[in-house]
């Protein structure tokens, strides 16, 4: 009965750090996985900096102007005519 | 026999169990000695080894125009590091790095001597991508590639003045860069990384990750497709009349809101280093300058105002020459009587000076007070300048004659704009203001300052109205500044043509002027108000403030009332393509 026993707590203790050994694996590559996720993500956001800066550039008015040139187009509002101009006057 | 080897196996057992036990007691002591006496050091030593604290950059908030546009943003650059103290061979090092970089090792070669122990210093700014990965294969020890936040301006030179620049260290420097960099400016987060035995990267310690708050976006009134309109013509009236700069304004008078400010030449704040200093500032704000005959108005409202002129009361303009005490006053062209609405519209100085006496001078300064000349107007920028006008108390009889034809003070273009849009509001003064909102990163507001509050009220409405359609609108229509005038919609402004007054006093420099008008439309409910300043035109290809700004502004008022489809306030409109051909509906 004592060897039984004996053999029981032995397998349980046996079996406690299998399990101890295991969590902490699992945890180690979930904290890995994390930290390679978070990499990436800096990583992306980075990458949108640069995206929206690139995009900035392409929706400035002079470069829209310029590209609409390049392009042949016509992109200028309706432009008002302008009156006859009266001579000069003075000041 | 038996008994004796029993007695001595026992003892030898003895003996052994007692060397484990004293050997496991003189562990323990050694485990309690480490513990209690090197523990922590120990400790930390491994945490060196094993983890390493990385700073996460922050993001300056963005600059945006009205229209979500970025003007000023934050991307990364690869740039190179150096730890000096752990270089074995420093001018190898240089020499390598700088072979790689394809520039001369005496660029380098000092700072790096001169860095002596620092542990980091930043070695070269900006370096290609395939600079960088060259550099990381060729392994020089001591030196290393990050990646380096940085600010950028997609726009290039465009409002550079007004929205600034920063240092290298990310700190604004000038413009709105520095005055709202309590609010552009972030905070860097730390990770800690658990390191494996070759020093990858392995996992974040627990609790080991303090994120970056990134800055605050800012949002501007600016709205950079009037920003780049007024720029443009600026360029073109300075390149047409050879002028030293130009200065121009659009505001939107019901809120005060700056639609545009702009400032040419300019710079291009990527690379501010390659421009002058004096390029950095913001004149419109800055520059006060003597204003001329844009100041008339001022003069003639506040006396309509308070009944001391009437609209149909004639002034005798003497010819175009009048002695007035000691003082000789000169017209630019010759005139006789003139009603008080044709003393403006012709811009006649006798005319006013002959106003300016009937009112007197207490009258006058309060005038001058009541639209905000001579005090700063409290925009949300630094380095505003006050004008000039001088106390009470030092005004002479010379004033009184010199105050209504604009000399003997000095504005500012956004003093005179602002003061302007008083007459498109009835009389009412508003608060200029740049900066429409404040908003986090997610796009949440945490400031909204598009309602600034009213300033009160500078003249009677009535006076205001009268100035604004019977008076300011025929300057456009039938008056000297015509060049501005629109087919299909009614403008109303008033030309300047102003001596630049020599420094230090002592009258004016020689055929040195400012010409410059002010104007805003349509009449029946003005959405714009423009100023355009321009520096030391050529005199001889033109120099009178309606042939050099006026039609700079009729430009700018003409594509901003088709870009934000203001409804026309004349019968005889004609929409017309670019090539001028008409536009179907």
């Amino acid at each position: 009965m004592t060897v039984v026993r004996g053999l029981f707590v032995i397998m349980l203790l046996v079996v406690v750090g299998v399990a101890i050994v295991a969590l902490r694996g699992e945890s180690a590559r979930a904290a890995n996985r994390i930290q390679r996720l978070h990499h990436q993500k800096v990583a992306l956001e980075h990458k949108r900096w640069a995206q929206e800066m690139e995009l900035a550039k392409l929706r400035g008015p002079e470069a829209i102007r310029q590209r609409a040139s390049e392009l042949g187009l016509d992109l200028l509002p309706p432009v008002i005519e302008t009156g006859p101009s009266q001579p000069e006057a003075g000041q | 026999m038996d008994a004796v080897r029993s007695r001595r196996a026992i003892r030898t057992g003895q003996a052994l169990i007692g060397l484990a036990v004293l050997s496991l007691v003189a562990l323990a002591g050694r485990l309690v000695y480490i513990n209690a006496h090197q523990g922590r050091q120990l400790l930390s030593l491994a945490d060196r080894q094993q983890q390493s604290v990385v700073p996460i950059e922050h993001r300056r908030g963005m600059i945006v125009d009205a229209e979500g546009r970025v003007i000023a943003g934050t991307m990364l650059r690869k740039s190179v590091f150096a730890d000096p103290k752990v270089i074995p061979d420093k001018e190898g090092a240089a020499e390598k790095a700088a072979a790689i970089l394809g520039i001369s090792p005496a660029e380098i070669m000092p700072d790096l001597l001169a860095a002596g122990d620092r542990r980091f210093f930043v070695l070269r700014r900006g370096v290609s991508e395939d600079e960088a990965r060259r550099l990381h294969d060729a392994g020089i020890y001591g030196l290393g590639v990050f990646d380096e936040p940085y600010r950028t301006y997609p726009m290039n030179s465009l409002s550079a003045a007004l929205v600034g620049f920063v240092s290298p260290d990310g700190t604004g420097v000038s413009g709105l860069e520095h005055q709202c960099d309590a609010w552009l400016r972030g905070q860097n987060g730390i990770k800690t990384i658990i390191r494996d035995a070759r020093r990858k990267a392995f996992w974040l310690a627990d609790g080991g990750y303090l994120p970056a708050r990134n800055g605050f976006h800012v949002v501007l009134t600016i709205d950079a497709e009037i920003q780049a309109t007024v720029e443009r013509e600026l360029a073109a009236a300075i390149e047409k009349f050879q002028a030293q700069c130009a200065v121009g304004i659009v505001m939107h008078p019901p809120t005060g809101a700056i639609l545009a400010m702009a400032n040419v030449p300019s710079f291009d704040p990527n690379r501010h280093r390659d421009f002058g200093a004096n390029l950095y500032r913001n004149r419109a704000i800055t520059d006060p300058y003597e204003p001329g005959s844009t100041f008339k108005p001022f003069v003639a409202a506040g006396a309509m105002g308070d009944g001391l002129v009437k609209l149909g009361e004639v002034f005798d303009c003497e010819q175009g020459a009048w002695q007035d005490g000691a003082r000789l006053l000169h017209d630019h062209h010759p005139y006789g009587l003139l009603r008080f609405d044709e003393v403006l519209i012709k811009s006649s100085n006798i005319g006013m000076a002959k106003v300016g006496k009937q009112i007197g001078n207490r009258k006058l300064y309060d005038y001058v007070q009541a639209f905000g000349f001579g005090r700063r107007t409290g925009i949300d920028l630094a380095g505003e300048d006050p004008g000039i006008v001088r106390p009470f108390s030092q005004w002479g009889p010379f004033t009184t004659t010199s105050i209504p034809i604009g000399q003997e003070l000095a504005v500012t273009p956004l003093q005179m704009a602002r003061a302007f849009c008083a007459f498109a509001n009835g009389g009412l003064l508003v608060q200029p203001h740049l900066i429409r909102a404040v908003m986090t990163p997610d796009g949440r507001m945490v400031s909204d300052f598009s309602n600034p509050p009213s300033c009160g009220r500078a003249i009677p409405e009535e006076a205001a109205n009268l100035m604004k359609e019977r008076i300011l609108c025929q300057v456009v229509e039938a008056g000297t500044g015509s060049k501005a005038r629109l087919t299909n919609y009614r403008v109303f402004g008033k030309t300047g043509t102003a001596q630049i007054a020599r420094k230090g006093g002592g009258g004016y420099e020689p055929d040195a002027y400012m010409s410059s008008f002010v104007a805003a439309a349509p009449v029946s409910d003005p959405q714009f108000v423009v100023f355009v300043g321009v520096t030391r035109p050529r005199k001889s290809l033109g120099y009178y403030g309606g042939t050099v700004a006026a039609p700079a502004v009729r430009e700018i008022l003409a594509h901003a009332l088709a870009y934000y489809q203001v409804a026309p306030d004349r019968q005889e409109t004609v929409l017309t393509s670019a090539v001028g051909e008409p536009v179907a509906d």
